[in-house]
């Protein structure tokens, strides 16, 4: 039996397995079929256009890296400025080193990049957010203040640098995850709003794009390892606190037996999506800090106030 | 325990270095789901090169596994 698998392109040592086409792919073929399909993503679907200026949200992570390396590449060919905004919740022993990979990157390419901090933002790190709501039960998850308190960052700051595109590195499997998950908790709003890119809706809401949206999360691990684009191995300290994680593997164990599994729940959403209500046009603003919001006061304002609350400042009492 | 088949040295995501024996002829993939892995959570290089699971490994590999579920 021979020792090596071949490209079916061009009979080379193959480096990738693409099980949903049953083919194999030498590193030069894959890397090519993978930028085929963001570019085709992009122009397809109009993410961009000529004159944008694209902020990509960068957490130092693959899909980012992967996200903000191909956004400059095919940025002067399409016409658009790109820079990176990176937001720094302060997670000790996690954060840092994302950064480094990303300052890393950002210098080679030539591109800069911005960071927006939670201390600056909400008056305390993700760190001590979260000693907060462990004395409260963990009522509210980690990821659930991580979340909405980056969503807020990254508009705040996009549209503060003057961005007309927010793109961020969510790829198949991120969608696919979340999408199960807003099917477990009943989540009909979720299921709308998480699409491609979504509409403009309101002066302060920068579209957001996904320009990996139709990428497999394994696909773009064996890109940055092909490519040579460094990402560090650190989990998130928090990320045990997340449904996420065994809807990961258990999407991962059927995509296994089945190849495909996670493009046909993706067709299946984006079914959903069609047949279900939009989400509103006009955001209104939030009435404590003037951010758009759907509800009175955001999100972000209300996790900040549940959070500060909690806190004790010496001498004060 | 000595290993009669075919021994690889196993680096598990930076994390642990192990040696394992497998049957002669046993591909990347026999070998993720020998460490209990999903194949579509890792990508493997072998001697330095990223391969598809279907490679057959040479005797004496040495084996990098990345995992794809890194958190954040």
């Amino acid at each position: 039996m021979g020792g090596t698998v071949r490209c079916f392109v061009c009979g080379g040592r193959a480096s990738v397995y693409v099980s949903y086409l049953g083919e194999y792919l030498c590193s030069y073929h894959f890397v090519e079929y993978f930028e085929r399909r963001v570019k085709a993503t992009l122009t397809w679907f109009r993410l961009v256009e000529p004159g944008d200026r694209v902020a990509v949200a960068v957490s130092g992570g693959k899909d980012s890296l992967t996200t903000l390396y191909l956004m400059r590449k095919f940025s002067e060919e399409m016409g658009f400025e790109v820079f990176g905004i990176a937001v720094d919740e302060g997670i000790a022993g996690y954060r840092e080193y994302k950064l480094e990979a990303l300052r890393s990157l950002a210098r080679e390419i030539g591109v800069d990049v911005h960071i927006a901090t939670f201390r600056e933002l909400f008056g305390l790190t993700l760190d001590e957010a979260v000693a907060v709501l462990g004395e409260r039960g963990l009522k509210v998850k980690p990821c659930t203040v991580c979340g909405v308190f980056r969503r807020y960052a990254l508009n705040r700051a996009a549209r503060e640098l003057g961005a007309t595109k927010l793109a961020t590195g969510h790829n198949l499997d991120d969608e696919v995850q979340v999408f199960a998950m807003n099917l477990v908790k009943a989540h009909v709003d979720g299921i709308v709003r998480e699409g491609l890119a979504t509409e403009p809706a309101g002066e302060r809401l920068v579209p957001r794009i996904k320009p990996l949206y139709f990428i497999p999360e394994k696909e773009v691990l064996a890109y940055t390892l092909i490519r040579g684009i460094r990402t560090p191995f650190v989990e998130c300290p928090y990320i045990v606190h997340a449904l996420r994680h065994p809807m990961r593997h258990w999407l991962n164990e059927i995509e296994d037996e089945e190849p495909g599994t996670k493009y046909r729940v993706l067709a299946v959403k984006e079914l959903f999506r069609n047949i279900l209500p939009p989400p509103p046009k006009e955001m209104m603003l939030c009435r404590v800090c003037g951010e758009p919001t759907s509800h009175p006061v955001c999100r972000a304002c209300e996790l900040k106030t549940y959070l500060l609350s909690a806190r004790v400042v010496p001498g004060q009492r | 325990m000595a290993c009669n088949h075919l021994r690889v040295i196993v680096d598990i995501f930076g994390r642990e270095i192990r040696e394992v024996c497998l049957e002669e002829g046993a591909t990347v993939r026999d070998l993720i789901k020998a460490l209990g892995l999903r194949v579509s959570e890792v990508v493997a290089a072998v001697n330095g090169e990223v391969v598809a699971e279907d490679e057959v490994l040479p005797p004496e590999a040495h084996v990098k596994l990345h995992s794809v579920v890194s958190g954040g």
